[in-house]
């Protein structure tokens, strides 16, 4: 009977089980979780994809300016071409803040909530093909009106847009078995076309990337974002993140990226081709900007006395040291970054092992977060390879 | 019998001279005549360089190497084969040299014969022949390496990982008899000619009777060649063949294509160009690759057999070995027809559960025998007609007559009807069937040796019938009639199956006790429990299911149950079958076995061929297809001793061979939706060829005092190698990529994956693994058990042991690929180490089990098993290594009781357990839980039926970490923890049938499942079908409602039958609510159709036609993207019976 008896008891259990279990118990930290998330929202999310709108808006401008320049058969649109330039190093200081902050549709698709991928539309690096997009240019596809929704990301975004307005010479990137080249499409083309037309493709690429990064924008604005109302409303019924805690484990991949992405990718380089922005020579303020947008992760504000950020939940839970520690090793990566003398491409071409510094010392500070600082506040890395076992 | 003995000792006496001879025979280079040259060389080699003690030391770990060991057991097999056949030489030299002398004579007439000194003449003929042999020693050796074929039998040799002067008889019989026959060849061709020309018989210059060079070699050290002391000639080097240039030959580095292929002589190799000078040190690895041997270089019966077939297959075309099936098919057709057929029986799939109303086992009255009635060997088997055994456990008469048709006419060798009817149900369902006054033994079934199974706790058996009806090859649906039993498609060939019993995880069916005739048939059951090896089910007489407390007679695995595959055991008296069939998409098979059974010894041969040119197109084109092969033998032997006790020894070798173009990559959902039978030419590479050797001995008795007893030993040997695309060197995870194709740059890997976009830098690379996997598993299985009565109670106590030890060696690289203009292209970087690792696992199982049945209306079955587990795991790219030992106590009870005749109600409980593999810390558990289910069971003349209920309360889930469950590299055999979780639902199951009094039949069944299975903690887990779970969360690849429904009528020579299966939506990965698309596997309905005609007593023409309704559907998404079912499928076969 007693076996009867307790079957019916799982069974019923089971039953019952969908409604009636309830979440992890409430550690007392949840007005903190709730406050953490808030404070990322206004003053980090939202900010830094403004920003990035704002400075993408400027570079397409900029890239308009210089095309039209050369369309119009102006004596010397250098300059034009240098104030792209320019307007392009903004654009990327913004872009790779928000490199780190890919929470919500910036994110991947299928690893964060409601992730769209979006953020590949604007930069796909490292899935980048200049021979594709010496190809598109020579057919001159770029100008067609669904070129930029039709085509793959890697012949458009910021990558190609690098790539087009920091390009010298009028050589392609494909090598000679590619049609452009044996069937002289390219030699064809002539220098003076090739010069109008990668300004061209520079500017649309530009306003396209501008056009995705307004409507992101958009969509984390305070108050009718669909995105940061999703975010802020966290744990509460409806919402797609189902806790507090799994919209601050998707904010907080951007510290567990430092390891991934900027350690042994972007400071793995040891050659300057290698390297995240070659033709602009822009690695290096990329890696900056990397750790700058990983320091807001961390308050969840952009300056240390804002808002509530993981800073003040290590406080909560007597881990307060840890804070300094975490304070210092970012000084310490900043450091070592600043201390490459000049840029990455520069030290590169003189020496195979100059990032070796900086990259250890981001390694160090990814070690300070991806161990005391996880196992302290129980937060969860990106789903990637952790296991048990690991 | 005394005689026999006598010969049998005088053969052994005998042969111990034979192989002393070897070391007394100056013509044996063993032969302690050479032994003190090579002494001294050795000395000389060693002297300075290493001490005494430690040479000795390493000379005694290589002799009692493995591979040493290998060598003697094949040198003693030859020896036994060549004593036995009385020498492998098809033809003598002398016939050679009379034959020479002929034809000479013939052609050139009869020469006056020089006049030269006699010792000139010996010194000419010595040299001649020394050239001769030496020349054509090579040359064969040369074609040994160069032709396939030959070298299949030649890898043999070089097999050998480690070498002693017993290797040079490590060489297959087929090299054996062709070393015969080229000595014969030469020394007679030489011989003929020397007579010719001088009319006279002439011997070689010989020391010790032995051509005096070939004495001067062997004496040089020639028992070094095989040695791991590296002597060189010195400034003889470029002459003659040293040691040390044999021991490079035998180098693992040069493989197939060796080096210094001569044998005395440097002369041939350096004229071929395959000469290299030694220098240096002894090689650092002898043998070669296991894929490259396409044997187990430990194991006589894999280096006898593989060679074989791997020959046959080389010289074969593949197109050929289709053809000859039709034609064989057209010859026998052609044999005289009998009688006509007996029609086909109407049961099918039957369930027995708990204390059984229904006699248990797949021979049993419930069953309604069909089997018996068409299948001569099985008549063979019981003595033709049953003489209705006597009652052992008195319990018949609480049985309800179970459900069978009325009598139908038999062919010859079936029993009669009416016969039959009688027989089987006074069958009291216990072992001691008569077979013409002896008392049948069963081993490797499950339920055969249950008393009228009344063992609680659910049991199913698809029986030979069933499996003849549809003729399945692909396990998947065979078992999707079973409630319970939940399935995962992967290539839509059930090649490698993923079996879930009661909500455990099927990912390659890790969670079940598979079993062929009760013995574990993973590839390491223990140590790596993944299933890549499924026997193929068209050679089985039954597929047998045990879930609830009976399982845990069967571990390691007790959570969901056991699945056994029974194979076809020997026949009591001759029986051929060919059973030959085509069908759509190049479907070929040929099944066909023989075996006869002859005052008490028995043999049973049984091969199976089955391909398929595939059913998917590769972009750009490729094969997709199959070929399988399977070949078993079983001998037998069964005598009566004193006072009535029966033993029965039988042997039973297998040896399968597989070559599949087989992928992980599925489809993104757009693709499928567009064409799901297409394939990704990023998969155009991956390839899955396995080869498996089997051995078991096995001997049993019984007594008629109800004891018996049975052990047995087996060895299992198994590789596997699968090269296949793995993932991008530098991309996202390919699930996710085909889960959202067009999102960001998931979008360009897409269409790398497709071959419509170039790799356009190295992290685009495409990696493609070599898994290459090698598996052993050994042990000695004992069981015992023992009936009794008193009074009202009937007892059958049962007591078994197992000690088992199983292993797997992992070296896994990958090699990158750059996809270019739609083909994948070699990037030329050296291929990466990914995983190099072994794991071993030593268990030792017990179980203790007893049927008490009172009043023979209620029967209590309480059982412990207890599982002690040691395993060790060393990763040898690390330099780690993890041991662990786990001690689980298992216990578990049974009970039923009859309501009334015809309503039965059982309950039981007993605890789950599933091991941990190796290598997993010591904070990972063993899954574990505590399984319930309660059910009735009604047992009436017209309907059976069966509803229980089960329940599965874990108090640790877990799953473990393979490519096919779609984790990535890193991960593989990590083992996740999920914690608590229950899975809880109902399991049904009715029949019915009934024959007319014309021989209409029509029968009926149906099963039906619901399962509920939900995580009952909150957790974040790396396992990819988990991610992140919230209490409550639905568990993956569980479907809620299973259904099975099948329906059929038959006449005299007819049968037509409808089976139709469906399957609920399930979710790729847990979680709750409304399922996301790219989680979703929907629904779908399957139907298959099946007829037969039996024209004549030996012709049985079948077809069927599967997914009738050509139904598209998922059948899982994993390990990587839409995988499709297989789509309508036309065969046609027809089964001959040549014998009797």
């Amino acid at each position: 009977m007693k076996i009867i008896f307790k079957f019916i008891q799982v069974v019923v259990l089971g039953a019952t089980s969908a409604c009636s279990i309830s979440g992890p118990g409430d550690d007392g930290q949840e007005a903190t979780r709730k406050a953490i998330v808030r404070s990322a929202a206004d003053r980090v999310l939202a900010p830094a994809y403004a920003e990035a709108s704002t400075a993408l808006s400027g570079l397409a401008d900029a890239a308009r300016s210089y095309a039209d320049a050369v369309a119009g058969g102006e004596a010397d649109p250098q300059a034009k071409r240098d104030a792209a330039r320019v307007a392009f190093g903004t654009a990327m200081d913004a872009w790779q803040r928000v490199e780190m902050l890919l929470v919500g549709p910036a994110g991947p698709a299928g690893l964060v909530t409601g992730g769209e991928s979006l953020r590949d539309e604007i930069y796909s690096f490292p899935v980048t093909n200049r021979c594709r997009i010496d190809e598109e240019l020579a057919e001159g596809s770029f100008e067609e009106p669904n070129f930029f929704t039709a085509n793959l990301v890697n012949v458009r975004g910021l990558d190609a847009v690098e790539y087009l307005l920091f390009v010298e010479g009028t050589d392609n990137a494909c090598d000679a078995t590619r049609p452009i080249n044996k069937d002289g499409t390219w030699q064809a083309l002539g220098a003076d076309e090739i010069v109008r037309r990668r300004a061209e493709y520079a500017a649309r690429a530009a306003e396209d990337a501008a056009a995705r990064a307004a409507a992101l924008a958009s969509r984390w604005s305070p108050g009718t974002g669909d995105a940061y109302a999703a975010f802020v409303s966290a744990g509460e019924a409806g919402s797609p993140y189902p806790t507090t805690r799994v919209a601050l484990d998707e904010f907080s991949s951007g510290l567990f990226d430092l390891d991934t992405h900027v350690k042994d990718r972007k400071l793995a380089a040891h050659a300057p081709e290698e390297l995240e922005s070659p033709l602009s020579a822009r690695s290096k303020e990329n890696v900056l900007a990397n750790l700058a947008a990983a320091w807001e992760i961390f308050y969840a504000a952009p300056s240390a006395g804002e808002g509530t950020g993981y800073d003040d939940w290590l406080a909560n839970v007597g881990q307060a040291s840890l804070v300094a520690d975490v304070d210092a090793a970012f000084a310490a990566a900043e450091a070592a970054v600043r201390a490459v003398p000049g840029s990455f491409e520069t030290a590169l071409a003189d020496d195979p092992n100059a990032l070796l510094g900086a990259q250890s010392a981001v390694g160090d500070l990814a070690a300070l977060l991806k161990g005391p600082f996880l196992a302290a506040l129980d937060l969860m890395p990106p789903a990637d390879g952790a296991g048990d076992a690991d | 019998m005394a005689a026999a003995v006598d010969a049998a000792a005088a053969w052994i006496a005998a042969f111990g001279r034979e192989l002393a001879t070897g070391l007394t025979d100056p013509a044996e280079r063993l032969s302690l005549h050479y032994w003190p040259g090579a002494i001294a060389l050795a000395v000389a080699a060693l002297a300075g360089r290493t001490r005494l003690r430690d040479a000795l030391r390493r000379g005694l770990r290589l002799c009692l190497h493995p591979s040493s060991r290998c060598d003697a057991k094949i040198a003693l097999a030859n020896g036994a084969l060549a004593f036995a056949a009385g020498g492998l030489g098809l033809v003598g030299s002398l016939d050679v040299a009379v034959w020479t002398v002929r034809i000479l004579d013939a052609a050139f007439g009869i020469p006056a014969a020089p006049d030269w000194p006699a010792v000139l003449v010996a010194l000419v003929y010595s040299v001649v022949l020394f050239v001769a042999w030496d020349a054509s020693r090579f040359l064969l050796h040369l074609a040994m390496h160069r032709v396939p074929a030959l070298w299949a039998f030649h890898a043999v040799h070089h097999s050998a990982e480690v070498l002693t002067p017993l290797t040079l008889h490590r060489i297959h019989p087929v090299e054996r008899m062709l070393y015969a026959l080229r000595d014969a060849v030469v020394t007679g061709l030489c011989a003929g000619v020397f007579f010719h020309a001088f009319r006279q018989g002439i011997s070689p210059v010989t020391i010790a009777g032995i051509h005096a060079a070939a004495f001067a070699m062997n004496a040089a050290g020639a028992n070094l060649r095989h040695s791991h002391v590296f002597v060189g000639f010195g400034p003889f080097e470029g002459i003659f063949l040293s040691p040390a240039a044999h021991q490079l030959h035998h180098a693992r580095r040069y493989g197939a294509r060796a080096v210094n292929l001569g044998t005395w002589l440097c002369l041939w190799d350096r004229l071929a160009g395959t000469h290299v000078r030694p220098h240096g040190r002894t090689p650092p690895a002898f043998g070669l690759r296991r894929a490259d041997a396409g044997h187990d270089p430990h194991g006589l019966l894999s280096a006898y057999f593989a060679p074989i077939l791997r020959a046959v297959a080389a010289l074969v075309p593949a197109r050929l070995r289709r053809r000859v099936a039709a034609v064989v098919g057209v010859v026998v057709a052609l044999v005289p027809p009998g009688v006509r057929a007996a029609p086909a029986g109407e049961e099918d799939a039957r369930s027995y559960g708990g204390p059984s109303a229904v006699p248990a086992a797949p021979r049993s009255a419930a069953q309604g025998t069909p089997q018996h009635q068409e299948t001569p060997e099985r008549n063979a088997r019981h003595g033709g007609p049953r003489r209705g055994p006597p009652h052992r456990t008195g319990s018949a008469a609480a049985a309800p007559p179970p459900l069978r048709p009325p009598a139908a006419p038999r062919e010859r060798h079936a029993p009669p009807a009416a016969k039959d009817h009688d027989s089987t149900r006074e069958d009291d369902g216990d072992e001691d069937d008569e077979d013409g006054g002896r008392r049948r033994i069963v081993v490797g079934s499950m339920f055969e040796g249950d008393p009228r199974g009344r063992i609680a706790g659910s049991a199913h058996v698809v029986d030979e019938r069933q499996l003849e009806r549809n003729e399945y090859d692909d396990v998947h649906r065979i078992l999707s009639d079973v409630p319970g039993v939940y399935v995962r498609g992967e290539e839509g060939f059930g090649l490698r199956p993923n079996i879930g019993l009661r909500g455990a995880n099927p990912d390659r069916s890790a969670k079940v006790a598979l079993m062929e005739d009760g013995i574990l048939l993973a590839p390491a059951p223990y140590a790596a429990p993944a299933a890549y090896y499924f026997p193929m089910p068209t050679r089985m007489v039954a597929v047998e299911v045990a879930k609830g407390p009976s399982s845990i007679r069967f571990g390691p695995n007790t959570v969901g149950g056991a699945v056994n595959l029974r194979t076809r055991p020997i026949p009591g008296f001759p029986v051929a079958v060919v059973d030959l069939a085509g069908g759509r998409f190049g479907y070929g098979k040929v099944h066909a076995y023989a075996g006869t059974s002859v005052k008490g010894f028995g043999v049973l041969a049984e091969v199976v061929r089955l391909q398929s040119d595939g059913f998917k197109h590769l972009d750009g084109g490729g094969e997709t297809g199959f070929g399988r092969s399977e070949a078993m033998l079983k001998l037998g032997y069964q005598a009566r001793g004193r006072r009535g006790t029966e033993h029965r020894v039988e042997v039973k070798g297998a040896y399968t061979q597989s070559r599949e173009h087989e992928t992980y990559l599925g489809l993104a959902p757009e693709d499928f939706e567009r064409d799901p039978y297409r394939r990704y030419a990023a998969s155009a590479r991956d390839l899955f060829t396995l080869w498996r050797s089997l051995a078991e001995l096995s001997y049993a008795m019984s007594t008629d005092g109800g004891l018996s007893f049975a052990a047995r030993l087996y060895r299992h040997d198994f590789h596997r190698r699968w090269n296949k695309f793995d993932g991008f060197r530098d991309g996202p995870d390919v699930h996710r990529i085909l889960a959202a194709p067009d999102a960001g740059q998931n979008q360009v890997f897409m269409a790398i994956l497709r071959g419509e976009e170039d790799t356009a830098g190295p992290e685009q690379a495409l990696l493609l693994g070599d898994n290459d996997r090698t598996f052993f598993a050994q042990g000695i299985d004992l069981s015992a058990a023992w009936k009794s009565r008193f009074r009202i109670v009937a007892q059958e106590l049962s007591f078994g042991a197992r000690l088992h030890h199983d292993g797997v060696d992992r070296d896994e690289t990958t090699r990158a690929y750059w996809m270019t203009s739609g083909v994948l292209v070699p990037e030329g970087t050296p291929d990466q180490p990914k995983d190099r690792n072994r794991g071993r696992a030593l268990a030792g199982a017990f179980f203790v089990y007893d049927v008490l049945t009172l009043w023979d209306r209620w029967t209590l079955a309480p059982g412990l098993r207890v599982e002690i587990i040691d395993t060790t795991f060393t990763d040898l790219l690390a330099g780690d290594k993890t041991d662990r030992l786990d001690t689980v106590v298992l216990p578990g009870i049974g009970t039923h009781v009859y309501a009334t005749r015809w309503l039965g109600i059982f309950a039981g409980v007993h605890r789950g357990f599933s091991p941990v593999a190796p290598g997993q810390p010591k904070s990972v558990r063993p899954e574990d839980s505590v399984n319930y289910e309660l059910g009735l069971r009604v047992t009436h003349d017209v309907v059976q039926a069966e509803i229980a209920g089960f329940a599965s309360d874990y108090r640790n889930l877990n799953a473990a970490c393979t490519l096919s469950a779609g984790c990535e590299g890193g991960q593989v055999g990590n083992q996740f923890s999920a914690g608590r979780a229950l899975v809880a639902g109902v399991e049904s199951t009715v029949r019915a049938g009934h024959t007319f009094r014309r021989g209409l039949r029509l029968f009926a069944s149906a099963s039906y499942t619901f399962t509920h299975a939900r995580f009952l903690s909150s957790f974040v887990s790396g396992f990819p079908q988990w991610g992140t779970v919230e209490a409550g969360d639905e568990l993956p690849y569980v479907p809620a409602h299973l259904v099975s429904l099948q329906a059929g009528t038959g006449g005299r020579i007819w049968e037509v039958s409808a089976t139709g299966r469906y399957q609920s939506v399930m979710r790729d990965v847990a979680g709750k609510g409304p399922i996301p698309d790219a989680e979703r596997i929907d629904g779908f309905f399957l139907l298959d159709l099946a007829a037969e005609l039996r024209a004549l007593e030996r012709l049985r023409f079948y077809g069927l036609l599967q997914n009738a309704t050509a139904n598209r559907y998922v059948a899982s998404l994993r390990p990587m993207g839409a995988r499709p079912g297989a789509p309508l499928t036309f065969i046609v076969g027809v089964k001959i019976r040549a014998l009797p």
